[in-house]
């Protein structure tokens, strides 16, 4: 086995990273040779049907895996049963109310943990079936390879993970995770019907599905959950002012709407269901006796898609935290991952 | 670090086409390797067997020649034998003839013949009995004869003939 570690190391391996984006999928593939770079590519496809790989994908993928022996398809997981805790053993994820029958887990750094639910892992194998997966990863993961790769800070950090339909957020102490949470911006219902959905409910219901941290809250803490409600109430009102403000100035202009301020709009939108999950978050991590709270005053963002000017304002202004943003390129963080896990 | 949730699919080196034809290559080679080998093997058995038939030969071709030699000798043995058995019965013709050519009168006592000569002693009542009866004939067989005669008590005489052919071969 390690001699062909070794013979593979000369030969060209493909590496392929799949990550969904809104209602297509982004296949992003680098070859590799003897540790240099031979070639990229990035190739988009419409999702046509639901829950299955366009044909055109398919064949694509299929192909490749014939030109190349040495292929490696890593995907990046956003369904909603994951998220990451501290803590390894048994009794952790009861603390957490995870069902450790239900799930499968990785330990990181021996410290902390990342888990996803055997159906939706299965769920994506089922998709996946036809072409085979090699790697599926975590959010966190990608989040903790970014923060490996950058200075760790020395005081504990909130990190957020912007990709396109979802965002992980997590706070690193070092290198250790000391609390998760992982959202999706978009429903699926979302990605057929368009633009016109409500934000509120569609909030409530990924918060329900979601956080089984907010349920025992409200067992415990009554008065920590109506603060946050307060607070969201107050948000959504003064969201809404500025975004009907917007809009009227915007159609005085131009009389309707276009496809430019639409998804200006949509971005807006989104930051604002984005800057309600970070505090929902920060609320539960303060909140909650299962984290030890420390003092959070900076926000890094790793930013994966697209966020407006108007989230870093708000995240400054109304959190009065401070706030780093790097642009990253998610398919090639994680075909990064996926080297280093082949070749150590 | 496991990293992903999934392990990878096993990654083989060859795919299965191509190990079928690896198979199927080394196997052609091992088999005519193998046949080449035992090639070179009856090769170098035939080449030590050449070698001890060549031996085999020189020793028979010395055999032949001793055979040969001893068939020569055979020969040469046989043709003397023959040459003495012919000389024997020109003898004993030449004896018979010369005993038929004696008369009654004279007595020989000792005859030496030789190759080339003959001696008779003997005893003739007369000198002119035996050069007559005697003499005549072998002065016409031999190209030299000469008889010297002695007087007995009783009248006779013994005579001594010695005759000689002159070889012709040795002449020349």
């Amino acid at each position: 086995m390690p001699l062909t570690k070794v013979i593979q190391k000369y030969l060209s391996n493909l590496f392929v990273t799949i990550v969904q984006n809104g209602s297509s999928w982004t296949v992003y593939s680098k070859i590799i040779k003897n540790k240099k770079i031979k070639s990229k590519t990035t190739k988009n496809f419409e999702i046509t049907v639901p829950n299955e790989i366009p044909q055109k994908m398919k064949n694509y993928l299929e192909e490749i895996q014939l030109e190349y022996n040495f292929t490696y398809i890593a995907l990046f997981l956003d369904s909603m049963g994951q998220g990451a805790i501290y803590g390894v053993e048994a009794e952790d994820f009861v603390k957490n109310s995870v069902d450790l029958k239900n799930v499968s887990h990785i330990a990181i750094e021996n410290s902390w943990s990342v888990y996803a639910s055997f159906i939706d892992i299965n769920w994506v194998k089922k998709i996946f079936s036809d072409v085979g997966l090699d790697f599926i990863y975590s959010p966190f993961v990608i989040q903790y390879m970014l923060i490996k790769k950058d200075k760790p800070k020395t005081r504990p950090t909130l990190y957020i993970l912007n990709h396109q339909d979802s965002i992980a957020v997590s706070v690193f102490d070092g290198f250790t995770l000391k609390f998760g949470a992982f959202f999706r911006t978009t429903t699926d219902d979302n990605l057929s019907s368009g633009v016109d959905d409500d934000w509120e409910n569609e909030e409530e219901i990924d918060s329900v599905e979601n956080l089984v941290e907010l349920d025992s809250i409200e067992d415990e803490d009554i008065g920590g959950v109506e603060d946050l409600e307060d607070l969201d109430k107050l948000d959504s009102l003064e969201d809404k002012d500025v975004d009907f403000e917007d809009v009227d100035e915007k159609n005085k202009d131009l009389d309707s709407f276009d496809d430019e301020d639409k998804e200006d709009l949509e971005l807006f939108g989104r930051d604002v269901l984005v800057y309600k999950y970070l505090k929902t978050s920060l609320q539960e991590y303060y909140k909650n006796p299962i984290y030890e709270s420390n003092f959070l005053d900076t926000v890094v963002i790793y930013d994966g898609f697209e966020i407006s000017s108007e989230l870093i304002d708000m995240i400054e202004n109304e959190l009065f935290m401070d706030l780093e943003l790097h642009k990253i390129d998610l398919v090639e963080v994680i075909n990064e991952v996926a080297i280093k896990e082949v070749f150590k | 670090m496991r990293y992903s949730f999934i392990k990878p699919r096993k990654k083989y080196l060859f795919s299965m086409f191509t190990k079928l034809w690896l198979i199927f290559i080394s196997f052609v080679v091992i088999a005519l390797n193998l046949f080449n080998f035992f090639i070179i093997y009856k090769n170098s058995d035939y080449k030590n067997s050449a070698k001890e038939l060549d031996a085999n030969r020189a020793v028979l071709e010395k055999e032949i020649e001793k055979v040969n030699g001893q068939i020569g000798f055979i020969l040469r043995q046989k043709a003397l034998a023959e040459e003495i058995y012919a000389n024997n019965i020109v003898l004993k013709d030449s004896i018979k003839n010369l005993f038929d050519l004696v008369p009654d009168q004279i007595t020989l006592s000792r005859v030496i013949m030789k190759k080339n000569s003959l001696v008779i002693y003997g005893t003739t009542p007369t000198k002119d009995t035996f050069n007559f009866l005697l003499a005549a004939p072998l002065k016409s067989i031999f190209h030299k004869s000469n008889t010297v005669f002695y007087l007995t008590k009783g009248g006779w005489y013994n005579f001594v003939s010695t005759n000689e052919v002159i070889d012709n071969e040795v002449l020349e």
